[in-house]
């Protein structure tokens, strides 16, 4: 394993020491170690343990409350709205999720609402559970801050990130996962740039005055993002902070900026026709779409989930890269805390 | 726009496109409805889903594709899901009675959707989630296409195995529902279709030839052979390749339809309704939207002559500006096939003015 590379169940565990050191309760703290390691795992290190060392920060602050669990504030037998009273989102966003597809699999459909926590993580994630219990499933969320990208032929932030993610069941060794945010790219991306010291991707960024930039440190300096293709982009955009906070109540204001929230939609997927079918249509539609010619016959045509199935496999046999500024605040805080540093142990 | 362009009463149009689907079947009732739909959507912008399908809805009736006597039928009616049977009439009457159900059953529980089968095409699809809107509710509708409509590629590929598989949302404010309303290729085939009619080129990155090389010409798409659409999303095509087959996922198999097998469905339409009662009282969410639609409209413009819009609006003040007598303006060869639909049911065009 070359030295940047660490073992998934190492970091899990270590990852989840952590944060019990720092006042989470050993099941919530497994579960964000477990949901950050997974993003890593999946290739989508931006929104893995990079994100480690500020939920440290955010705890003592007390930005995040590590031992509130969600409550339920309403429900019925095909919804629920779920207050996180600030604590870990990737706890709350789960249970939400859980809720959801309970509801589903009684009524056909459920949709939960949570409001009043910090950021949900992966949205993938939660659209993975779904399609695994049974159910196509819809997450959306509108991440704090919020004001990064402009409308089209708009010259100032006015929207969060916003991402989407869909899972669909029974689609076999690949499961099908949407998962995007509908900003040409996610701030989350571009601090993960800023830390590996890579340039971000031409037109993706823009620097306040809205002239193009790759340079990531922009991010931090009032960068703004344009949302991706165009109009249509910014509607999915919009539909987003809508459904995630304008529906949800998240979008209420308080003490937190106005657009946050997020929303889960679960839809058992037997309900129009039997698993068999639906499964089987889902396999072979998808095959149908993969055996299409190549614009270049080097590069296969990949499907929604691809990259996440092949990157899931390699981190098991090889593990997960971690940038050097991540390992080294982990291990200092691992010092601080008193806890075994596992994998960011110094070598000798 | 070529010189051939007319411009004529909307309502003189659509008196003689109901009129022409009167005289191939359709009940009075049915007749209004979808030439009204289809003046509509051509009134607000969307000309590739106006005045030209009346054409098309004629010709479809007389190969049986339109059964223009059927009316949708509720089956499978449990308290969130229903399924409608369109019995392969005309899709604007599917899709409302889709709506109409998902609407009630999202204000008795909160939640609900609602497919369909043997749907045919549908029009506009921001209809209905205005619709829903309109009526206090949040919706996500969906239009899936079999094989026959298959032009655009997946990201990487250069065969057509796609729809161009639009997907809209429309959620309630004070005012005017937010409705965002896209095809996931970069171009539905109507404009394409339009712009071959009225000698347009079309945009650059929108349309493949047989041989899978980007063009701008209208008639290397219809060949043959004929070339394919890309998903939209420009360089992030992937993104908008995803939503192409979260479309038909949504629209068709969890339908329990395989859409490149399929042929009975022209639309496998898929709505799915969130009271906005759900969590609050609809009055606040309205709120909340119409807070968020304003700040968002609030913003700067890059160009001072084009305000910042929220999706829907447009095509709204489109409709607005139109005023009380509004005309609508129709490209020479739509017209032309219109006028010999018209003649061939034994109607005569108004006359131009």
């Amino acid at each position: 394993m070359a030295a940047s590379m660490i073992d998934c169940a190492a970091l899990e565990a270590v990852s989840s020491r952590i944060l019990r050191a720092s006042g989470t309760p050993p099941d919530i703290a497994d579960e964000v170690a477990r949901h950050l390691v997974t993003a890593d795992s999946v290739g989508h290190a931006s929104h893995g343990v990079i994100h480690l060392p500020r939920y440290v920060q955010e705890i003592e602050s007390g930005l995040i409350q590590p031992s509130a669990r969600p409550r339920v504030v309403q429900e019925t037998s095909s919804s629920v709205l779920l207050d996180g009273d600030w604590g870990f989102g990737h706890y709350g966003a789960m249970e939400a999720t859980k809720a959801a597809v309970a509801k589903a699999h009684a009524e056909g459909v459920g949709v939960a609402a949570l409001v009043r926590t910090g950021h949900i993580g992966r949205l993938g994630e939660y659209a993975t559970y779904g399609a695994a219990n049974g159910c196509v499933t819809l997450a959306f969320t509108a991440p704090i801050p919020g004001n990064q990208v402009i409308a089209p032929g708009g010259a100032e932030g006015v929207l969060g990130t916003n991402p989407m993610a869909i899972g669909y069941p029974g689609t076999g060794a690949y499961p099908f996962l949407l998962d995007f945010a509908t900003s040409a790219i996610s701030g989350a991306k571009v601090w993960l740039a800023e830390q590996r010291g890579e340039s971000v991707p031409e037109g993706m960024l823009l620097t306040p005055d809205l002239s193009a930039t790759t340079d990531p440190t922009w991010l931090a300096r009032g960068g703004l993002f344009q949302p991706f293709g165009g109009h249509k982009g910014f509607g999915l955009a919009i539909a987003i902070a809508l459904l995630s906070s304008s529906l949800t109540g998240a979008a209420s204001g308080g003490e937190r900026p106005v657009l946050a929230g997020s929303l889960f939609i679960a839809i058992r997927a037997n309900l129009f026709a039997d698993d068999d079918t639906v499964t089987g249509i889902a396999r072979s539609e998808l095959e149908r779409i993969r055996s299409s010619r190549r614009a270049n016959p080097s590069d296969p045509v990949i499907l929604p989930g691809d990259p996440e199935a092949a990157a899931q496999a390699t981190a098991t046999a090889q593990g997960v890269d971690v940038t050097l500024t991540t390992r080294e605040a982990l291990a200092a805080i691992a010092h601080r805390l008193g806890v075994d540093p596992g994998p960011f142990a110094p070598p000798g | 726009m070529t010189e051939s362009a007319l411009s004529l009463p909307a309502r003189d149009v659509e008196a003689l496109g109901a009129e022409m689907l009167r005289r191939m079947g359709a009940s009075e009732a049915a007749a209004t409805s979808v030439a009204n739909h289809l003046v509509l959507a051509h009134l607000m912008g969307l000309t590739s889903h106006g005045i030209i399908r009346f054409v098309q809805y004629v010709r479809d009736i007389r190969t049986g594709r339109i059964d223009p006597t059927a009316t949708p039928v509720v089956e499978l009616d449990q308290p969130t899901t229903a399924i409608i049977d369109g019995g392969g009439g005309f899709g604007q009457l599917t899709a409302l009675k889709a709506t109409e159900v998902a609407v009630k059953k999202a204000g008795e529980g909160a939640v609900s959707i609602v497919t369909t089968r043997r749907c045919n095409h549908v029009g506009r699809l921001g209809a209905y989630v205005e619709d829903a809107a309109r009526q206090g509710v949040c919706a996500i509708a969906v239009a899936a296409v079999p094989r026959l409509g298959h032009f655009v590629v997946p990201w990487g590929g250069v065969d057509g195995r796609l729809g161009t598989n639009p997907i809209a949302f429309g959620f309630p404010t004070l005012g005017d529902p937010i409705v965002a309303d896209f095809a996931t290729s970069v171009i539905p085939e109507g404009r394409i279709r339009a712009a071959r009619n009225s000698g347009e080129q079309l945009p650059e990155g929108a349309v493949l030839d047989a041989g899978g090389r980007p063009t701008r010409d209208p008639a290397a798409f219809y060949g043959p052979p004929g070339g394919t659409i890309l998903p939209f999303g420009g360089s992030a095509g992937h993104k908008g390749f995803g939503i192409a087959m979260l479309v038909e996922l949504l629209g068709a198999t969890l339908a329990g339809v395989a859409a490149s097998t399929d042929d009975r469905s022209i639309n496998g339409f898929t709505i799915v309704a969130i009271s906005a009662s759900a969590f609050a009282e609809t009055n606040v969410v309205r709120s909340r939207a119409t807070d968020l639609a304003d700040y968002v409209r609030s913003s700067r413009p890059s160009d001072p002559a084009h305000p910042v819009m929220v999706p829907g609006e447009p095509e709204f003040s489109r409709l607005r500006s139109a005023g009380d007598n509004p005309v609508v303006t129709v490209d020479g060869p739509t017209w032309s096939d219109l006028v010999g639909i018209a003649e061939s049911v034994g109607l005569e065009a108004p006359l131009l003015s």
